[in-house]
């Protein structure tokens, strides 16, 4: 059974500049789970189109349709304002809420490197009403992969680390010494993370 | 509005929160608190007179630490004290990491300047000869095409000065090569590093004809966690060969901001390779009060106009009082020179002659309510 992920376009850009092997990161995350977006985020993936990204005819299965109430019922029914900024994650987010309760499918994921629309943004306190999916970053996106996929070595997960850590910093427009240590701290935490992955995996 | 003459300061010592260069070109430039720290960097360059032995220092502690003004400061304070034979650098580490060892490697070239490095090369010339100076280059960075170019750049042909001006920033023509007889440019991360090697090499000498010591600082080393991985390694390599080409009388100093009291964390960060290579490890750590008290007297007793032994215009309880609200949040000397300013200038503007408590509170109530 493969994870659902909803992947917003900041993931998808930042995992999309990562190469690996004759693809990229993101590749290999569709081989591993299974991917799907709002409409929204259809819509600024192709803003941001790159060669090496998947196709606007291979993206359209991928794009997800709300069954049990429309976008705009959903945003009403969870307060999530009416503001065009953050559509992209608000409608990923109504999507997964709309799966869940339309079909009770687990192993869902919400995957987004704005951490400000989750932690103090646009589905703040939202984000944390409804217990059935995980919140993942593309820095998770490599643990899991590590986890999975004996091709990726510890190194080369390390280095996929500094480079989703270095994607992220530079989609934040601050640029301050409180970022840097941000920066500096999220790479430590996850190397810790990965240390304590490879010692389960090879015993 | 008070003067600071009449608070009987010839300036405000709170003013800079970051390093002030014309403040070090005195002859006496200031030293505030930080003891310790101070003792360390001096027995650092005491040692270098005396010794051949290559240093590698991490400095590391909380932003606004006092790490930028030790360089300032170390840099000047050696000029200051006759201490000719240092050739003394600082450079910032490079925001990119795309092009990372060149911007490093023309930071290097600008500040020692183009002049000076020609003008160290033709004393070199004149004193050992040649042969000599091609051996004591070439020995180190094993490049006959790079020491003969290095060599090159003390040449008295005006030309050819032109020439090797811009050939160090690998800015010359195929037939400009030609003319000066050189079979290569400076290309690759490898080449430069063996430039700067060669070139450093020239400020030490040989120990015997104008002996001197190669000193490097590299500021807000912190920023290579901007750098992709593959950058990374290369900047990372780039060092390291420099530090392998160096071996001896050579110090440098490596400024690391973290804010967590974390080693392993810049071990994370800069990679092993570079932080076996480390000598030794400078903390700055956020002041204690007792230190902080310190740093405050020293501050102001450097502004009085008379010393009076104590922290006027500031009285004692005023100074415990203000380091306990920067306490909040850390204790460093730029935190402590953001919110002393701002009570200096709050007295100033309403014609306090004395800062005690009640003037704090005042100045207190009045920032909270701006706050808010």
């Amino acid at each position: 059974m493969k994870f659902t992920c909803f992947i917003d376009t900041s993931s998808y850009i930042n995992l999309n500049k990562c190469e690996y092997s004759t693809g990229t990161l993101l590749h290999l995350l569709y081989e591993e789970v299974t991917i799907r977006f709002s409409s929204e985020v259809n819509q600024e993936i192709a803003n941001h189109y790159d060669v090496r990204m998947p196709d606007e005819l291979k993206r359209s299965s991928q794009i997800y349709r709300t069954t049990r109430n429309n976008i705009s019922k959903y945003r009403e029914l969870l307060e999530l304002n009416e503001s065009e900024n953050d559509l992209g994650e608000k409608d990923n987010f109504i999507s997964i809420i709309d799966l869940f309760f339309d079909r009770k499918i687990i192993g869902l994921v919400f995957l987004t490197d704005d951490m400000k629309a989750i932690e103090r943004g646009c589905l703040y306190p939202q984000i944390k009403a409804f217990p059935f999916y995980r919140v993942w970053n593309s820095l998770d996106v490599i643990l899991f992969l590590f986890i999975i996929k004996r091709s990726i070595s510890k190194d080369f997960a390390l280095d996929f680390l500094r480079d989703i850590n270095r994607n992220m910093a530079t989609d934040d427009e601050r640029m301050d010494p409180h970022k840097t240590q941000e920066r500096i701290n999220k790479f430590r935490d996850y190397a810790r993370y990965l240390e304590l992955i490879s010692l389960v995996k090879n015993n | 509005m008070i003067t600071l003459q009449k608070l009987q300061l010839k300036d405000n010592p709170f003013k800079y929160i970051t390093p002030e260069p014309k403040t070090f070109k005195v002859e006496n430039p200031l030293w505030a608190g930080l003891d310790d720290i101070k003792r360390k960097i001096t027995e650092i360059y005491s040692d270098l007179e005396t010794t051949d032995a290559m240093n590698i220092i991490l400095n590391w502690g909380p932003y606004g630490g006092g790490k930028t003004y030790a360089a300032y400061y170390f840099i000047y304070h050696s000029k200051a004290n006759a201490q000719q034979n240092f050739i003394q650098i600082y450079v910032r580490s490079p925001k990119e990491g795309s092009s990372a060892t060149n911007n490093l490697y023309r930071s290097i070239i600008d500040y020692l300047s183009f002049s000076q490095i020609k003008e160290r090369i033709s004393t070199l010339l004149e004193k050992v000869g040649g042969d000599e100076l091609f051996k004591l280059i070439n020995d180190k960075i094993n490049s006959e095409d790079f020491a003969t170019a290095i060599m090159l750049i003390g040449s008295n042909d005006k030309e050819v000065e032109t020439i090797m001006h811009r050939y160090l920033y690998s800015n010359v023509t195929k037939t400009e090569l030609k003319k000066v007889g050189l079979a290569r440019t400076i290309d690759s991360e490898i080449d430069r590093i063996k430039i700067l090697s060669g070139i450093f090499h020239c400020f030490i000498g040989d120990s015997v004809e104008l002996p001197g010591r190669v000193i490097l600082w590299i500021d807000e080393v912190e920023d290579l966690i901007y750098y992709s991985s593959k950058h990374y390694k290369i900047f990372s390599q780039a060092l390291r060969d420099l530090v392998d080409t160096m071996n001896e009388n050579f110090c440098m100093f490596l400024n690391f901001t973290l804010s967590e009291p974390e080693q392993d964390t810049i071990e994370l960060v800069l990679g092993s390779a570079l932080w076996t290579r480390i000598t030794n490890k400078i903390r700055f750590s956020d002041l204690d009060k007792e230190g902080a008290k310190k740093y405050v007297k020293d501050l102001i007793k450097y502004y009085q106009i008379e010393d009076t032994g104590d922290y006027g215009p500031f009285s004692e309880s005023a100074v415990d009082r203000l380091l306990e609200i920067v306490e909040t949040t850390e204790l460093t000397p730029r935190e402590i020179n953001k919110i002393f300013n701002n009570v200096l200038l709050h007295a100033q503007r309403n014609d306090f002659e004395h800062i005690n408590n009640p003037v704090v509170e005042e100045w207190r109530s009045q920032f909270e309510q701006e706050e808010s």
